[in-house]
């Protein structure tokens, strides 16, 4: 994989879509070899070092175990669920009032969503386009009674992309990625005027390089809440485009980050129109060796007045050797408008661990009550309690410490 | 045996010793009242008996129910029955007052070797317990003293008192803060809890306290230990006379404190 298009040699004729995708495909190449696969040295991933990934052979990992009680479990919401393995949509796309569904490799085949070489894609955009296998092709009209998930799994290197076009009404999507192995996924959402689209997304294992490029049109709301509670490498990056007033965006990310585990959450809020709101926060606990990253940026365009956006990133850190790196940035070309960033690190508070101990509760719980507490704040950016419960139960279990009984308030 | 007996307790934070040969004994069924200026010592003696993390004794004993209490981790001493409430409670953000109550309640029962308490007769007690102290459902569903009141944190102190049953209540500085309101309904909390097997001290800076919370034994506090010990007399005799009379001369400069404030 480190030569790029060697591999596409390899690889390519097994990629969906005719001669025309062909084209698109080698061009999409062409430009991410032009512009060189991403190294730190490329502002966008500063933080976030690929090399170890883009040098990775195919050999496989370990075998997976993607039971419930490690991976997050979202089946008790009955969602309409659309599993990828290995990059491979498995079985047929279900249907639902108001939902179409198609898969990604089907569209490219058959030319119905021809996809044109897009040059906004960039560095890791348009490699994920030269080498897509499959993902997702959804148009929402209405608002479905069910959730729509995305579950990601097995050990293979994967590329998917997604695109959801949601044409009215509200929908919660969830994005489940449970694969032991590397994936790259590009996800596009356009949210028409007036609707109203609530991203869950947890990541629990592997290798994830995952772009979200949504486009936010009048009054329309688009709302993220990542969790990344294992794997290796999460690099989640977010680019919203609030392009019609009253459009609103909330990008809230949260990691327990243990062992090695390197998680980036990257964002770029684009205030397109006046009267657009946006909120992006993280936050992290970070133990052992884990690297926390927030990097995020908010762009208030010339006129884009009455613009009201705020990032915070806030960090726990548990182990002297646990990293974070916050880059909060404001770009505002716009004069009145309220725009704030803040980035706060600290320790665990010994002075209230004292105070919940001088109540009975041992170090262990008090701790886990602790770090539950400080990702209460995330959770509660989940508006569906069910769902909420179900991430909060995930999370009880993975906080250090955790035996997977503590409890999350606010739930 | 009494509650608790402290003996020849010398104590600091890192290397610097606060608490200077402190004697205390407090029997079952008694409530005693430390008074003292700012700065005598009397949160160190508090978070000495409480097992706060860099808080350590240097020599002398402090005997809880005839056990070693400094020998103890904190969540040991709150269920062998020690309570403090606290002078400046703690926010904790995202754990909401109810489930840092049950959660307490629940692991002071196990550690005592008796049975959790079922989800309805938590609420029912709980209920019943707030509504005396003036805490209504919004506060129980809010995180823990987050952007409580000054007033509310105390009165949320006794609150845990009241639902932990304690056998011997540390109460440091509960009325600051406190307008005569609160203070009167803090004050029937307290006293509801009075009988005659729980003992408690009661740490206070103002005589106006222990109007309403009579104590059957006042005890003076200046610079680490007790001064000067009597009954309820004493309080009213500070209160007349201030701390200066019990402060030397190389105290001099802590003038500001040595007055005994009213309301
Ligand atoms: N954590 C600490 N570090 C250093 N000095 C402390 C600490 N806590 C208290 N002290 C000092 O110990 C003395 C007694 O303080 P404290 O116990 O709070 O008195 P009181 O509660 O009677 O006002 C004061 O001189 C205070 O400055
Ligand atoms: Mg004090």
């Amino acid at each position: 994989m480190l030569d790029a298009a060697a591999h596409f040699e390899t690889v390519h004729e097994r990629l969906p879509g005719g001669p025309e995708v062909l084209q698109a495909r080698k061009a999409a190449l062409a430009r991410a070899e032009q512009t060189g696969l991403p190294t730190r040295r490329h502002e966008n991933w500063h933080y976030t070092d690929l090399a170890r990934l883009l040098k990775q052979d195919s050999a496989k990992n370990p075998p997976m175990a993607a039971h419930c009680a490690e991976a997050f479990c979202a089946a008790a919401l009955d969602p309409l669920q659309m599993v990828f393995e290995n990059g491979v949509l498995v079985g047929a796309p279900v249907c639902e009032q108001g939902v179409t569904v198609e898969s990604f490799a089907n569209a490219l085949s058959l030319g119905t969503h021809a996809h044109k070489d897009d040059i906004s894609d960039h560095d890791m955009a348009a490699f994920n386009f030269a080498m897509a296998q499959d993902g997702v092709v959804l148009t929402i009209n209405g608002s479905p009674d069910r959730a729509l998930e995305l579950v990601t799994r097995g050990d293979e290197a994967a590329h998917l992309r997604h695109a959801v076009k949601v044409e009215s009404g509200t929908v919660t999507l969830i994005e489940n990625l449970q694969a032991n192995g590397y994936t790259n996924a590009v996800l596009d959402v356009d949210v028409a005027a007036g609707a109203r689209v609530f991203l869950l997304r947890v990541q629990t294992a592997g290798d994830h390089i995952g772009l979200t490029r949504v486009k936010l049109h009048g009054d329309g709301a688009f709302g993220v809440v990542t969790f990344v509670t294992g794997g290796k490498l999460a690099r989640h990056e977010t680019q919203i485009h609030l392009h019609g007033t009253g459009a609103r965006a909330d990008v809230h990310g949260a990691i327990l980050g243990r062992g090695t585990l390197h998680a980036d959450m990257t964002s770029h809020l684009h205030h397109e129109t006046a009267n657009t709101d946006s909120l992006t926060t993280l936050h992290a606990v970070l133990d052992d060796t884990a690297q926390g990253v927030f990097q995020g940026k908010v762009v208030v365009a010339r006129d884009a007045q009455h613009v009201d956006a705020q990032q915070q990133s806030r960090a726990m850190m548990l182990s002297e050797h646990a990293h974070m790196s916050a880059k909060p940035e404001l770009e505002i070309y716009a004069d009145d408008v309220a725009c704030a960033h803040g980035a706060a690190l600290g320790e665990l508070d010994g002075d209230a661990l004292f105070f919940l101990r001088s109540r009975g509760i041992d170090e262990a719980a008090a701790r886990h009550m602790l770090i539950s507490g400080f990702l209460a704040a995330p959770l509660a950016h989940i508006e569906n309690e069910e769902l909420r419960a179900l991430v909060a139960a995930h999370v009880a279990a993975h906080v250090p410490g955790g035996d997977g009984k503590g409890e999350l308030a606010n739930v | 045996m009494a509650l608790l007996e402290i003996e020849n307790l010398h104590a600091g934070v890192d290397d610097k010793t606060i608490l200077n040969g402190f004697d205390l004994k407090i029997e079952a069924g008694e409530v005693h009242a430390i008074m003292g200026p700012n700065g005598s010592g009397k949160s160190t003696l508090s978070y000495v008996l409480a097992g706060r993390d860099g808080y350590t004794a240097q020599t002398g004993t402090a005997r809880f129910d005839g056990a070693d209490l400094l020998d103890m981790e904190p969540e040991a001493r709150a269920i062998a029955g020690l309570f403090l409430a606290f002078q400046y409670p703690l926010e904790i953000p995202g754990v909401t007052n109810m489930t840092f109550l049950r959660t307490a309640l629940n692991a002071v029962r196990r550690g005592r070797g008796e049975d959790e308490m079922d989800p309805a007769s938590f609420l029912r007690m709980v209920r019943e317990k707030s509504r005396a102290m003036g805490i209504d459902d919004d506060m129980l569903k809010r995180p823990l003293n987050v952007g409580f009141s000054g007033g509310e944190k105390k009165r949320n102190e006794v609150l845990q008192m009241a639902v932990l049953e304690p056998r011997l209540a540390i109460l440091d500085e509960t009325d600051s803060g406190l307008d005569i309101d609160a203070l009167q309904t803090v004050a029937d909390g307290v006293n509801a809890m009075r009988n005659d097997a729980r003992g408690m001290l009661v740490i206070t800076h103002y005589q106006r306290l222990l109007d309403f919370i009579k104590p059957d034994f006042v005890h003076v506090m200046v610079h680490g230990r007790i001064v000067r010990s009597g009954g309820p007399e004493l309080a009213e005799e500070l209160e007349r006379s201030g701390y200066g009379t019990y402060i030397g001369a190389e105290t001099s400069g802590q003038g500001d404190d040595a007055g005994v404030a009213h309301a």
